[in-house]
């Protein structure tokens, strides 16, 4: 998510805007108020593995990823979320051309960032599973966590 | 005079802007748009300290401009970040 309520009225009047982003779903790659998103106004229509802001019709704006095209809509995913949202192409009012990562500037055309987008989103099953995995043991941690307390309780 | 850390200038489609990061985005949440001469003091302003009369010679230094001009675009840009309350 980003952290502005003029972005839309700076695109509007530049064709550009910038900020610092918000929220974890966008991580590892932009962390909450360390980094900076550059965003164009788009030329075309958007690319997979192209970062999408988009505005949801109740005013709130999300920076996630294009993992696919169809015809009226963009399907796209927070590098650290684990659903699908179905985005319909006119919600989208910028695409991310640049960034500046821990105090350091990037392009999005460097192979470096290209190459990550495409691995991280490759990577997603397994990166599903981990997560899976992740809760189970949180939730059986306490499971028992919970039964042994029960079980002093009686002593 | 000197700018406060914690901004980041970034160029795109021509155009320069500076973003609050860190403790200064949860101060405030703000965009500063300039073009390539502004950017210029900017980027002198924040590696260090300056009066306005040496950011006019570095301005004269690196641009072809009359004095005058130089003068006054720098006189009011200062006059901006000091309302937007951006130097230290």
């Amino acid at each position: 998510m980003i952290n502005s309520t003029t972005l839309a009225e700076e695109l509007a009047l530049h064709g550009t805007c910038a900020g610092t982003t918000r929220g974890v779903s966008m991580e590892p790659l932009f962390r909450t108020n360390r980094d900076v998103v550059v965003i164009e106004r788009p030329a075309s229509e958007l690319k997979k593995y192209d970062v999408a802001l988009y505005r949801y019709p109740d005013g709130k704006y999300v920076l996630h990823r294009v993992i696919g095209v169809r015809d009226d809509i963009y399907l796209i995913r927070g590098d650290n979320t684990f659903v699908v949202e179905r985005i319909p192409k006119e919600w989208v009012i910028g695409v991310l051309v640049r960034f500046n990562r821990k105090g350091k500037s990037h392009s999005c055309e460097e192979r470096g960032y290209k190459a990550y987008s495409v691995i991280w989103n490759f990577l997603y099953p397994v990166r599903y599973l981990w997560h899976r995995t992740r809760m189970l043991l949180g939730r059986a941690k306490r499971w028992l966590f919970r039964k042994r307390r029960t079980e002093d309780g009686k002593q | 005079m000197q700018l406060k850390n914690g901004f980041v200038l970034e160029s795109v489609g021509g155009a320069y802007l500076a973003v609050a990061v860190g403790e200064e985005a949860v101060m405030a949440n703000a965009l500063i748009r300039m073009n390539a001469t502004g950017a210029f003091i900017w980027r002198l302003l924040s590696e260090g300290d300056y009066t306005e009369e040496q950011l006019v010679e570095a301005m004269l230094g690196e641009y072809d401009v009359p004095r005058e001009l130089a003068e006054r675009d720098i006189r009011a840009f200062i006059a901006k970040i000091t309302e937007a309350g951006l130097l230290r």
